[in-house]
């Protein structure tokens, strides 16, 4: 196998010119993509789609009539072609009691993912504090703690003191980035 | 032995040796984590060769009775030390524990160093070279099971079963190749890692491989959503264990006894966040996930909350399988099953959209069905017919193939990927892609409806699988 990688590095060759796709084609592309089962597509990917790409994201991120696993998929993907429409959506799904959980975690990784440190510790402080379900904090800390730098950190082991001890678990990852193990 | 155009078995065992000389001013780093020991088959004892623990480079042999049905390699590491990647020529690879070669009575019938053809369905001979395909990553734990291409089903249909008399398998993983290559780097290319040892267990199904079977599956509760006294009574649940049911039907496989298993309370709280899908080294959350798998010949399927990533704009994926194949029947290990996200279990359930036939539009409990298919076939054996730029594809010749040249629309040719590595605006195909070959029996372009697809699509996805596919399946050890 080793082998076979080195043979195709070797053979590395300039792309030819590219055409631009339509933005039907984009929008097609965006929602096929979102079918991946076990393949990551990664953020340079989405940004190269191109600025079609951003609007098809976003419409399939906020759209109650999509699977959350679309959801999911479609904001994360935005916080690469888009930050400022990822911050937007991702503000309002944070907040928004009736979404999918996994749709509002998702929300609060992107704020984590598109907001300078200052900026996300403002907007996560609450929902650290207080967001229900526990599961909301949970993710919080752990956005706050890997993007939030270690000033972050004394809130984040603060509120993990105030969780019954059956939710620290949860709390797990925030906690081992702020130890610096992760 | 055919050498390979770069790594040659002699060159690695030298340069192997030469690093052994130099070990001794850098020490062994500590193992990473905490890593499984081997862990026994639940298969009848008749049915296990354990042929103990070897080095890379050491060669184990054992019989192969004629008619067997099928034969899976299980090698499970025993040296925590040993690195867990290489890097060559930049690219950081897993430290895949894959047989250098095996033979039978001295026919070569694999060989990690003979470069597969982007199509390797026609590469080599039933007798011979590229009748066994491996192409996963597998740290720690790999397998190889055969059959797994159209070569060595022809063999089987020619002879009654997969090659008989004496088998030999070559210990071997990347660590051991990249020793012997230039360029490349093993670990972290300044400590002094030790070679990998693994122990051997090899797993005999008898033939011949009949036209149905039974397939056992566990349901791990990793999520917190559902608990192992409750979820047989729930209605999405049981519609997504139904839609499975038919998907594995298209294989002539029944879904046999199905059991659910709660992990512990805390398990279910430190992953009920989701379960990072970045990190698929054995020190990884997916891999502490599947080893809490337990001794069982079952699949075994981890139903988590949803899978994540730490990677800015990364989208995650639904679905993650250990190994290709996996150590079927070997519970415990870090490539014991797969993990499916349950997300969108709950979706629909209770309407209209989940009452009828399998609609992955509106029925979420359907999707999630598709998914734990998807991966079980993965489990089994099965890679994409297509990889996602249409230049790689399976072992299996009666699997629609879908290259990128051939099928992306004329805009996107020309982002099609012609060689090397893959750029950000390299053109993946889609379902639209390769499903011109349903109305077009003429089209080249094929497999976007296939249960194996890379892409799972509301409008096109079916959940096809081909006879070929079907007869990979059944012959795994884990089908009854």
């Amino acid at each position: 196998m080793l082998a076979a990688i080195a043979l195709v590095a070797a053979t590395l060759a300039a792309a030819p010119p590219v055409a631009a796709p339509s933005d039907a084609e984009v929008r097609a592309h965006v929602e096929a993509l979102l079918g991946a089962i076990d393949t990551p597509i990664p953020a340079a990917r989405w940004r190269a789609l191109g600025p079609a790409a951003a609007p098809a994201l976003a419409a399939l991120a906020a759209s109650e009539d999509q699977m959350p696993s679309t959801r999911s998929k479609a904001l994360a993907a935005l916080g690469a072609a888009d930050a400022g429409e990822a911050e937007r959506i991702s503000r309002v799904l944070v907040d928004a009691p009736d979404a999918p959980l996994t749709v509002r975690q998702t929300a609060v990784r992107t704020l984590g993912h598109v907001l300078a440190p200052a900026r996300l510790r403002a907007a996560l402080a609450p929902v650290l504090r207080a967001a229900l379900p526990v599961g909301l904090r949970a993710v919080a800390a752990e956005a706050l703690a890997r993007h939030a730098g270690q000033d972050a950190c004394a809130e984040v082991m603060d509120q993990v003191s105030l969780e019954p001890a059956a939710d620290h678990p949860r709390f797990e990852r925030a906690a081992a980035l702020c130890a610096g193990r992760r | 032995m055919s050498p390979s155009p770069i790594v040659r078995p002699a060159a690695a065992v030298i340069a192997f040796a030469l690093a052994a000389c130099g070990r001794s001013s850098s020490p062994a780093p500590p193992p990473v984590c905490a890593l499984p020991t081997p862990q026994a088959s639940a298969l009848p004892a008749a049915q296990v060769l354990r042929l103990g623990t070897h080095g890379v480079g050491e060669t184990v042999s054992f019989q192969v009775p004629p008619g067997t049905g099928s034969v899976t390699i299980v090698q499970q590491g025993t040296q925590p030390s040993a690195a867990q990647t290489v890097t060559h020529q930049g690219e950081v690879l897993g430290n895949t524990v894959v047989p250098w070669t095996v033979k039978v009575g001295g026919t070569e019938f694999f060989n990690d160093g003979a470069v597969a053809p982007a199509d390797p369905a026609a590469w080599g001979t039933p007798n011979g070279i590229g009748s066994i395909y491996f192409g996963t990553e597998a740290v720690w734990t790999g397998s190889m099971t055969v059959p797994n291409t159209t070569n060595m089903l022809d063999y089987v249909d020619a002879h009654g079963g997969v090659p008989s008399g004496s088998w030999s398998v070559e210990v071997n993983d990347y660590a051991r190749e990249c020793r012997g290559t230039t360029g490349c780097v093993v670990g972290d290319g300044k400590s002094g890692y030790p070679a990998g040892s693994y122990d051997v267990t090899v797993l005999l199904k008898a033939g011949p491989v009949v036209s149905t079977g039974t397939l056992d599956v566990t349901f791990y509760l990793v999520t917190d959503r559902l608990d192992a006294a409750t979820a047989p009574a729930s209605g999405s649940v049981a519609r997504m264990e139904q839609t499975l049911a038919g998907y594995l039907a298209g294989a002539g496989i029944s879904l046999g006894t199905v059991r659910f298993v709660d992990l512990p309370p805390a398990t279910k709280a430190r992953f009920a966040a989701g379960v990072d899908a970045d990190d698929t080294s054995p020190c990884g959350e997916v891999a502490s996930v599947l080893q809490t798998s337990g001794p069982g010949n079952t699949m075994n399927l981890f139903l988590v909350n949803h899978l994540t990533s730490t990677q800015v704009g990364t989208t995650r994926v639904v679905g993650v399988d250990g190994t290709v194949p996996g150590p079927s029947s070997v519970g415990g290990t870090v490539a014991s099953g797969a993990l499916v996200s349950v997300e969108d279990l709950a979706v629909g359930q209770g309407t209209a959209a989940c009452a009828g036939a399998v609609n992955l539009a509106g029925c979420g409990a359907d999707g999630t069905a598709y998914v734990a298919a998807h991966e079980t076939g993965h489990f089994l054996g099965l890679y994409h017919p297509t990889e996602s730029y249409g230049t790689l594809f399976d072992p299996v010749k009666d699997t629609p193939t879908c290259a990128c040249t051939a099928c992306a629309p004329p805009t996107q040719v020309a982002s099609c990927l012609q060689s090397g590595k893959p750029g950000a605006s390299t053109y993946e195909v889609t379902g639209a892609d390769c499903t011109k070959q349903l109305s077009n029996p003429s089209s080249p372009c094929g497999g976007g409806e296939n249960l194996m697809f890379w892409l799972r699509s509301a409008a096109r996805s079916t959940g096809a699988l081909t006879a070929q596919q079907s007869r990979i399946l059944r012959a795994n050890a884990l089908v009854e």
